[in-house]
């Protein structure tokens, strides 16, 4: 008698492998359909059901690629990436690396960048809900404790960069309107996908906002924040666009967690 | 654990919950008694997602149905998946929980379908147990429910209705009994769907599933993205006379409709079951 695991691999196998053939020899006969017919209901479905999986979260490569070029690239990536997740919302994740790589999307290279939008959109959409820090929490803090700020991004936000214009072309999709081509940028944009009242925002941020924002990210006071302004801006224009950088963030509810520590380092010049 | 009957009380007809439905139901005076919601949908950290889960139960009585439970699989069972199923029903405080009698990956893969098993002593002996550790898991009975099937194995022995209620019997387990899947293994299979619901333990059902399937060349597929077929209604009286007024509802997973035509849909479900359970009194 064959074994439970044994049928189970055998099973398997032949959905993996798109062939009837390893579980034949298990599948009894039967009348109505063969053997073969029947099993290839399974092969059938677990390509099926996965593309449509990859097609839900990938809405913007979709749209960019059309469904026939992203039904190939999906399966490219079905045959190469088993799941190994129990949950079905993690199964794309390695997909925006996959057409980062694969030759199979070479042609245009916009494919992959899309699909780091939909991924980390897919990432804002169901991360942590935790409080953001409010305009409040900084009116009650005295000016020279300003510098020794920190804060860390909310859970719900996601930094990109891209060299092709996928923004554009995922509102576009959204909108359900005409979709651009795809082109590159004149230089590469930083972006900031977050997620505030259960929607999603993405918006571009400019070079200065971007590294002054990877200097809070990593756990920088505002003081370092300054300091990294003045690589960007004159010293006497730091502390006006700093102010202004944070007052956006807080009011896009990028910000969670204020810390001060005051006391253990100098006051800033800037304020 | 045992009592005369094992079954949590009655909920009447619901739905299953959908993304298209959600502000219709919120807003709509649908009728809808209670609603059947996706586990895995809402295992994720927050968001909107979890925003409405918290406004639906607010509202009405939830259930917990999920499809990774993988009760057959010869792998260990996923300890990571059951404490976020755990960690998801102390939230929801669902009426109850069900999956499905199914394996679904082997060898660390998970091929997300419901997969047959094979009706075997090894097969039966082995969902038992992992049965029965679920339940020590979660501190409750839970239903699972026949999967719509295309291949017959050489290896079984037993009818999947003699499985079925054997696995509810040694596990003592309850069934969510899906009428569409049974219709559609009988046709593919060739069995007597009158048969298979003789052969299922009237106390041990919980709770039905009605849903629509395609019409292939030589086989049915079980697709739940159509209207509930008359031979599937035909059924469902049946299943009613003989395992009397089960919580039932309307499960469609694609094409989803509008409210209405759901609602419509469970009216006749209502009718069905008020012909068939007064002419049982």
């Amino acid at each position: 008698m064959t074994h439970l695991r044994d049928i189970q691999r055998a099973m398997q196998q032949s959905v993996l492998v798109c062939d009837a053939k390893p579980a034949l020899a298990i599948v009894a006969d039967s009348q109505g359909a063969t053997a073969r017919d029947r099993l290839h209901v399974y092969i059938h479905a677990y390509r099926a059901r996965l593309a449509e999986v990859l097609g839900n979260d990938f809405g913007g490569t979709l749209a960019m690629i059309g469904e026939k070029r992203f039904g190939e690239l999906a399966q490219a990536y079905i045959r190469a990436h088993p799941s190994r997740e129990f949950n079905a919302r993690w199964y794309g994740e390695a997909f925006p690396h996959f057409l980062s790589t694969t030759p199979q999307a070479s042609e245009n290279p916009a494919i992959g960048e899309m699909a780091k939008l939909d991924w980390g959109i897919g990432l804002s959409f169901d991360a942590p809900d935790e409080p953001s820090v409010g305009p409040k929490e900084l009116e009650g803090l005295a000016p020279e404790l300003w510098p020794h700020m920190r804060f860390r991004l909310h859970r719900s936000v996601q930094r990109l960069r891209f060299e092709f214009n996928v923004a554009m072309i995922r509102r576009a999709a959204d909108r359900r309107d005409p979709i651009p081509e795809a082109a590159r940028l004149a230089a590469s944009q930083g972006w900031v996908v977050s997620r505030m009242d259960g929607r999603i925002f993405h918006r571009e941020i400019s070079d200065d906002e971007n590294a002054a924002l990877a200097v809070t990210a990593s756990g920088g006071s505002f003081a370092d924040v300054c300091d990294e302004l003045c690589l960007w801006h004159d010293a006497s224009d730091v502390a006006m666009r700093a102010v202004t950088l944070l007052r956006d963030w807080i009011d896009s509810g990028w910000l969670a967690d204020l810390v001060v520590e005051s006391g253990t380092s100098p006051v800033s010049d800037f304020n | 654990m045992k009592h005369s009957d094992p079954r949590y009380p009655p909920l009447g007809f619901g739905l299953g919950l959908r993304v298209q439905h959600y502000e219709d139901l919120l807003s709509v005076d649908h009728g809808v008694e209670w609603l059947e919601v996706l586990s895995e949908n809402f295992m994720v950290d927050g968001g909107r997602p979890l925003q409405y889960l918290e406004r639906f139960r607010e509202r009405l009585p939830l259930v917990m149905h999920g499809v990774s439970l993988s009760i057959g699989s010869c792998d260990p069972l996923d300890m990571r998946y059951l404490r976020q199923l755990r960690t998801l029903a102390q939230r929801v405080e669902p009426a109850w929980i069900s999956d499905h009698l199914c394996w679904t990956g082997v060898d660390g893969t998970n091929l997300h379908d419901l997969m047959p098993l094979p009706y075997t002593a090894e097969a039966l002996k082995h969902v038992v147990e992992r049965t029965l550790r679920v339940q020590d898991f979660l501190g409750r009975r839970i239903l699972l429910e026949n999967v719509s099937s295309y291949v017959t194995y050489a290896a079984s022995a037993l009818t999947e209705w003699e499985f079925l209620a054997e696995v509810a019997r040694q596990a003592d387990c309850l069934i969510l009994l899906d009428v569409n899947n049974v219709h559609v293994s009988a046709r593919n299979h060739g069995f007597d769907a009158q048969e298979y619901l003789s052969g299922v333990p009237a106390n041990r059902v919980q709770q039905i599933h009605l849903a629509g399937h395609e019409e292939g060349e030589a086989l049915i597929i079980d697709t739940h993205d159509a209207p509930i077929v008359d031979p599937v209604w035909d059924l469902y009286g049946s299943a009613l006379r003989r395992f009397g007024g089960i919580s039932t509802m309307i499960e469609r997973d694609d094409h989803v409709p509008p409210l209405e035509d759901l609602l419509a849909e469970l009216d006749r479900a209502r009718a069905i079951a008020g012909a068939q359970l007064s002419v049982a009194a």
